[in-house]
């Protein structure tokens, strides 16, 4: 093996997809201090931790907010220091007033193991930063066969996201650094960097900062068409083999993680700094595209006054705010605030006329675009006819969401958006059926050991003739009471847990 | 969860239908050019009668009657059918078939995108089984187009030719309708060649099938068909009359005249390729496009009606639905 990364053209072409013309990225601008920090309880996939601040509290920057064990949910800290003024259930507001830097602890990142790698990860609030959000220390934790492939995403294939591309310019050689403790400590074999091939600078950036540090992963260049940077597309672009499965991509052995959130890594890891900036691309109205590094929190009224220079708060009717790009984007107020996975904000003109969807006439462009090479419209058929078996029969789990199939649909069909609500239901209705299933075990369980203890009670007492519990216990021989209170015992447990825990098991006692 | 649409769409329903419209112009102007105004008034007809019913239907189904005639739809319905009958039937016949193809093959199955029988097929079988007299008449070309519109208009009102006995003498068949007739009272293959067969393909009708190529393959080059259904047809046809004339003596049609004669070219482009009642992946068009091309051969050749377009369509399409569930089996990767 030698200690040289190499750079490689992708074997596989994209099937479908929708190609952009990418305009030049911006340099990261430093952004202000905003004067109020709205930080969110939940910026990942997952639930809230416990709240450890106090309205009046003094916090410092990075202090953190919430806390748990639980690698579900992901600490929040604080992006500047301030005072706590306002706790909601689902937010923390911090007035800010003073910028006291960060006190920095810093480790040893050689001498890591997986567990404290994600245990750390978790404690400085990793949380995928190309748009999911979802856990990184959870991504860590569910990778389990060690020796599997790390896939870098830094393809970012939307056309209004530069975040990640203006990051590798920047911070390659940092980049690099967080790459290699991750892949270190959870003995990974290969390491894939993806990159479009769009990004020339980026992927010379890269490749000189791995060479540098000696360290050998591949680069391998994707064509620059949407959506190559969707997990599963970018997979199969760049060679890795993975069948189409319900699973987690980290439960089949392949580490997923967006180029930024190994930056955040190792910020985290080796200058002890918790996750309370990124890189986010800002679109303002007259469509001018800007980087800047935003403080995790940052009120999007507060990005507008700043990136329009204006101090006057535009109609929502008129502006439209979308925040994750211009394909899978999804639409925000003004009173939101930015939170981990926010790579990119855009304000735009709010368009008049609405298209309105016309019945499906099977044409089959949806299909031809699919970069996951499925069947739209058949899927919209079983979606809006609910068909779980149908829908699981057309891989409905393989679609990535991505919005390709919007895009050409004569019939103007959010077709993305009914897959989106079916994929729920169908995890709903597995839900349903899983918990119909334990309980119809526990049930059945019950009614046995029901009907064995009323055999035994009936074999002991038909001596005695009597049938009440109450006889039962007064007049007894000494052999047999121990055993009917045992199971008097046993049968009073079992009902006073029972009805907190499952009501019908109660109801169906009682028939 | 609320997604947005930056993007307009490429193209709407609406622009669809147009351009299937504009490419059947120059089949409708050859066929202008073959069958007189007999022709043309089938096809005024038939697009005044589909209006008529979709506003019907539309006000019935209580839906917007505006966006309902606004994605010609149901001209394209019309025209399809009116190029299907003979010039000279009386006026009521394409209103029959219009009426069946809007209100029956459409409407009762829940509207644009949800029947599952080709319209303008339904439409134009149910007439050629009640009316087969009237369909089977053709003016003998190519003194039909000397015809002039008022005598013309005269005809179509008065039972059309079959009422005007003194019309004999222009009534003819068509090229596969004579291939039947010759092969029945036993004449050599090369005499019925001679008397069927044209420049290249059908006598008359290979002229408006070139046309009808001519306007598939501009649809090709728009987007608006793919190519695997008319491929699969046309492939299925010159297969199956290939190895008829290769393995048995006496076989009329050559592959060229199968493909050029008949409908098989509208059929090929325009009428199977309608993709509401056709299979939705790739593979399965394939599959539905050779279902149809066999169809076409050997109802043709061994079935009672001359042309078989109509019923080779709905045979298939009641397939598609099968068709459809079984393509995940096909999947790369199962």
């Amino acid at each position: 093996m030698t200690n040289q990364s190499t750079i490689k053209d992708s074997i596989r072409k994209l099937h479908g997809g929708v190609i952009f013309n990418k305009a030049i990225t911006p340099p990261i601008t430093h952004y202000p201090t905003p004067p109020v920090l709205n930080i969110s309880l939940i910026q990942h996939q997952g639930l809230a931790g416990q709240v450890i601040v106090k309205i009046g509290d003094v916090v410092l920057k990075g202090q953190a907010l919430t806390q748990s064990m639980n690698l579900n949910e992901v600490p929040v800290h604080a992006s500047a220091s301030g005072t706590v003024i306002a706790i909601s259930h689902s937010r923390i507001t911090i007035k800010t007033n003073y910028d006291k830097p960060l006190e920095k602890n810093t480790y040893s990142p050689q001498l890591l193991t997986a567990d404290q790698l994600s245990q750390l990860l978790h404690q400085h609030g990793l949380a995928g930063l190309g748009g999911a959000g979802y856990p990184t220390a959870q991504k860590l934790a569910q990778l389990k066969n060690h020796g599997s492939v790390l896939l870098i995403n830094a393809a970012e294939c939307d056309p209004l996201i530069h975040c990640d591309n203006a990051l590798m310019c920047d911070k390659a050689a940092h980049i690099i650094e967080g790459i290699k403790i991750i892949a270190e400590s959870c003995s990974i074999e290969r390491v894939i960097i993806g990159i479009e091939d769009n990004k020339p600078a980026a992927i010379k950036c890269i490749s000189t900062a791995s060479s540098q540090a000696g360290f050998n992963a591949e680069i391998i260049t994707v064509p620059s068409v949407y959506p190559s940077g969707a997990e599963k597309i970018l997979l199969k672009l760049c060679g890795v083999n993975n069948k189409p499965s319900t699973e987690p991509l980290a439960k089949q052995g392949f580490l997923c993680l967006n180029i930024a959130t190994c930056y955040a890594a190792y910020q985290a890891l080796v200058q002890g700094i918790p996750l309370i900036s990124r890189i986010t691309t800002i679109v303002d109205a007259e469509g001018t595209i800007r980087n800047f590094e935003i403080p995790i929190g940052t009120p999007i009224d507060h990005i507008y006054k700043t990136v329009h220079n204006t101090h006057k708060l535009p109609d929502e009717k008129l502006i439209e705010i979308v925040i994750g790009g211009k394909m899978m984007g999804r639409q925000v107020s003004l009173f939101d605030a930015t939170i981990k996975s926010t790579n990119c904000i855009v304000f735009t003109p709010r368009d008049k006329k609405t298209l309105q969807p016309t019945a499906c006439i099977r044409c089959g462009a949806c299909a031809d675009i699919c970069p996951a090479q499925l069947l739209p419209q058949q899927l919209y058929t079983f979606a809006v006819n609910f068909n779980a078996t149908v829908l699981e029969q057309y891989q409905l789990s393989q679609c990535v969401e991505c919005a390709c199939c919007d895009t050409v649909c004569p019939s103007h069909l959010p077709l993305t958006q009914y897959f989106v609500s079916a994929k729920q239901r169908v995890t709903e209705n597995d839900l349903a059926l899983q918990q119909a299933k334990i309980a119809r075990y526990r049930f059945e369980k019950r009614e046995k050991r029901l009907a064995s203890g009323k055999a035994n009670a009936r074999n002991t007492s038909a001596n005695r003739q009597t049938r009440s519990p109450q006889n039962n216990e007064s007049d007894t021989t000494r052999s047999a009471d121990a055993k009917k209170a045992l199971i008097e015992a046993a049968l009073k447990r079992k009902k006073t847990r029972r009805p907190s825990k499952n009501p019908n098991g109660n109801q169906s006692s009682q028939s | 969860m609320n997604r947005i649409h930056h993007h307009k769409s490429r193209i709407d329903v609406s622009q669809v239908m147009l351009l299937v419209l504009i490419a059947l112009i120059p089949g409708v102007l050859i066929f202008h050019y073959q069958t007189g105004w007999g022709g043309l008034l089938n096809v005024c007809f038939a697009i005044i009668a589909a209006l008529c019913f979709e506003t019907v239907a539309l006000t019935l189904r209580k839906k917007n009657i505006k966006t309902g005639l606004g994605d010609y739809s149901a001209i394209v319905t019309a025209v399809l059918i009116a190029l299907c009958l003979p010039p000279l039937v009386p006026w009521w016949i394409p209103m029959i078939a219009v009426a069946i193809a809007i209100l029956l093959a459409k409407h009762c199955y829940g509207g644009l995108g949800h029947n599952i029988f080709n319209p303008a097929m339904a439409g134009y079988a149910v007439v050629l089984i009640s009316y087969p007299r009237e369909l089977s008449l053709w003016p003998v070309l190519p003194e039909a187009f000397n015809l002039s519109l008022s005598e013309t208009i005269r005809i179509v009102f008065n039972g059309g030719l079959v009422q005007n006995t003194n019309w004999d003498a222009l009534t003819g068949a068509t090229a596969l309708d004579k291939t039947r007739d010759l092969l029945i009272q036993g004449t050599v293959t090369s005499d019925i060649r001679a008397l069927t067969h044209g420049l290249f393909g059908a006598r008359h009708s290979e002229w408006v099938n070139l046309a009808f190529l001519l306007g598939g393959i501009y649809l090709l080059y728009r987007r608006i068909i793919s190519w695997h259904i008319p491929v699969a047809i046309i492939s299925a046809v010159i297969c199956l009359s290939t190895l008829h004339t290769l393995f048995f003596a006496n076989v009329p049609g050559t592959p060229i005249f199968h493909l050029f004669g008949g409908a098989t070219m509208l059929c090929a482009f325009f009428i199977a390729t309608d993709p509401v009642s056709a299979a939705a992946s790739h593979r399965g068009r394939i599959i539905y496009g050779a279902g149809v091309g066999i169809f076409i051969y050997l109802i043709r050749n061994f079935g009672s009606f001359p042309d078989s377009i109509a019923f080779a369509v709905l045979l298939m399409n009641c397939a598609v639905p099968m068709i459809d569930r079984f393509d995940h089996y096909m999947r790369p990767g199962r």
